[in-house]
């Protein structure tokens, strides 16, 4: 589980996060989605103990990784967005290199995972496709037999048929009682895979629920009419020059049922409309006072 | 075994190179050792003279060609050997301690050891001490080999009774190893990017070797005593030649021409009297000082490079993988 108290994290004048309070609860995949610069990464490598942050705290199942960072580390298996592998060493190379600095690694588990992909170890790592060096990572984060995966954005640089095989063998991992955190800009694509969806924007938490609850309570109304009694949180833009609206309701009567995309892409433009808000309220003050 | 394999598996091309060019200089500092003691001198030709000069004893005269071929040999291969030994254990230092966490942190794999590595003391220590010990043992060969080739370039001196060539042989070799892979791994942890690692560790080293060598020389003064000169002997630390008043006071010669004017003309170097009451002295630090002076000097390079593997730990500690 991952817990945080009003949680900041300032990159000199940026905000990358701010003051935020969530919680992920243990199990299943947890998409961590929203637009670039949204914090995601930072969430991760908060919690990992890569940063520290600027204010508030935070507890990864029940550890402060600032305080004890070997004990969260002990219980995280992690995949950078980028491949940090050694060119130069094989896949087994690493394997054993995760095995002699992590005490309990196990190495059959990770092989087992790479087998069916037909990854063979003896090959450099230099040698693999992108996505094979993402399995390769995945694998050796199995290896660790964490209770909890951290994924960051791992699918950035796949291509979709490497991502589909990615996702599958994280569902596999969540299966299996790991707790998996993914953050991803590929909605279409991990909507199958999540179980719980946390959207984060401008450094904070724009929406969290299960995905089957979002997709149960929103719809989606194709058309730029609002409709009386219908809380609407936010227009979107859809394909092919529509405009639809993402509106807080249960009532299958209205609308239809919204995919997850559509879902995130309504909270996202409601904080980018709350946002532009903002900046334009001082300006309408002055001609108020004026 | 395999567990160390492991860990420095990512090191393994620049272990092989140190270990390749550690073969090189012991083999070229070895040959440069066997080849000039193949040259058949009697060891008394050697006394109270440098190579390939001085006046020969009527014993000597038979050996004054091989003399001149010894010293001819000596320059052609005994200092490039020498300078070998002093360069090679540095080189290997510096690239060790360049690769050992500059590299890491620009190539990103510390993301991947750091987020798998419960603690990033352990992973560190794992890999520095292995390395450490390669570097410690480079330097301490490169050094005994200095050591016998100063005692084949001034034969019938104790290496360890000569003050020539302090720090660049004997254990302050392996000492200099430890200070320049400290300080390489320091600034290489803390900058985190290989060439600029390389150019501000040659300046930190740079300044660290110099402030080791003035400590240490402030030091080998404190050992000074005042004699004459024909009770020095090769292999003293020749500090000053001063002038020893009828009083009893030693001052410089300037002092002296400006007190005593032409009454040192006639001054004799031997240290007798020429009836002005005047004697040249020589202050000096006799060679028994050596082993005390390479052993502060050492420790002084040896604990520097402690101190920057101890901040290494600490910068390690504290930085991003990235």
């Amino acid at each position: 589980m991952i817990r945080t108290w009003g949680l900041t994290k300032r990159y000199r004048r940026r905000a990358a996060l701010s003051d935020i309070s969530l919680e992920i609860p243990d199990g299943g995949v947890t998409a961590l989605v929203g637009p670039n610069g949204a914090g995601k990464s930072t969430l991760l490598k908060l919690c990992i103990g890569f940063e520290r942050p600027t204010a508030g705290r935070l507890e990864v199942n029940g550890v402060d990784p600032v305080r004890h960072r070997d004990r969260a580390i002990a219980s995280i298996g992690y995949v950078p967005q980028t491949a940090s592998l050694y060119r130069d060493l094989s896949v087994l190379d690493h394997l054993r290199l995760a095995g002699a600095i992590r005490p309990g690694f196990d190495a059959a588990h990770a092989r087992e995972r790479l087998g069916p992909l037909g990854i063979p170890v003896a090959a450099r790592v230099g040698e693999l496709s992108g996505g094979e060096q993402a399995q390769v990572c995945l694998a050796i984060a199995l290896g660790t037999r964490a209770p909890l995966l951290l994924l960051d954005e791992p699918l950035a640089n796949l291509d979709p048929l490497a991502r589909r095989d990615f996702l599958r063998v994280a569902r596999l991992a969540a299966d299996d009682g790991t707790t998996v955190v993914l953050s991803s800009h590929a909605l279409s694509e991990i909507e199958d895979t999540c179980d719980r969806l946390l959207v984060l924007g401008e450094g904070r938490v724009l929406y969290d629920d299960t995905v089957a609850h979002s997709i149960a309570t929103h719809r989606v109304i194709d058309t730029e009419v609002a409709l009386d009694g219908v809380q609407v949180v936010a227009r979107f833009p859809g394909r092919a020059d529509q405009v639809h609206s993402l509106a807080r309701t249960a009532s299958a009567s209205i609308g239809r049922a919204p995919s997850l995309e559509e879902v995130v892409l309504g909270y996202l433009a409601e904080a980018r409309d709350q946002a532009a808000a903002a900046r334009n309220r001082p300006a309408r003050d002055e001609e108020a006072a004026a | 075994m395999s567990r160390l394999r492991a860990i420095l598996r990512p090191n393994r091309p620049e272990l092989r190179a140190a270990l390749i060019l550690g073969f090189l200089m012991v083999a070229a500092g070895t040959g440069a050792i066997l080849w000039l003691q193949s040259f058949k001198i009697p060891e008394e030709c050697f006394s109270g003279q440098q190579i390939g000069g001085g006046d020969l004893a009527a014993l000597c005269l038979p050996y004054q060609a091989t003399m001149l071929a010894y010293g001819e040999a000596f320059g052609t291969v005994g200092n490039p050997a020498a300078i070998a030994t002093l360069v090679a254990p540095i080189v290997v230092a510096l690239v060790m301690g360049i690769a050992a966490l500059a590299r890491e942190i620009e190539q990103q794999t510390t993301n991947f050891a750091w987020s798998i590595a419960p603690s990033r003391a352990a992973w560190l220590r794992d890999r520095m001490i292995p390395i450490l010990l390669v570097v410690l043992a480079l330097g301490l060969a490169g050094g005994w080999i200095g050591d016998i080739l100063m005692g084949l370039r001034q034969r019938g001196v104790d290496p360890w009774r000569n003050f020539e060539g302090l720090g660049l042989r004997g254990p302050a070799i392996a000492a200099s190893g430890l200070l320049v892979f400290g300080f390489a791994g320091l600034v290489g942890a803390a900058v985190g990017r290989q060439l600029p690692a390389l150019l501000i560790s040659g300046a930190v080293i740079g300044f660290g070797v110099y402030g080791a060598v003035t400590v240490s020389d402030a030091w080998v003064q404190g050992d000074a005593v005042v004699g004459t000169y024909d009770q020095t002997a090769t292999g003293d630390k020749i500090l000053d030649s001063l002038i020893r008043t009828p009083e009893g006071e030693y001052i410089s010669w300037d002092e002296a021409y400006q007190r005593y004017g032409s009454k040192l003309d006639t001054i004799s170097y031997d240290g007798t009297d020429n009836g002005s009451g005047l004697r040249v002295a020589t202050r000096y630090v006799p060679g028994e000082r050596y082993p005390a002076a390479v052993a502060r000097l050492s420790g002084l390079l040896g604990g520097g490079g402690l101190a920057a593997i101890a901040l290494t730990f600490l910068v390690i500690h504290r930085r991003r993988p990235y």
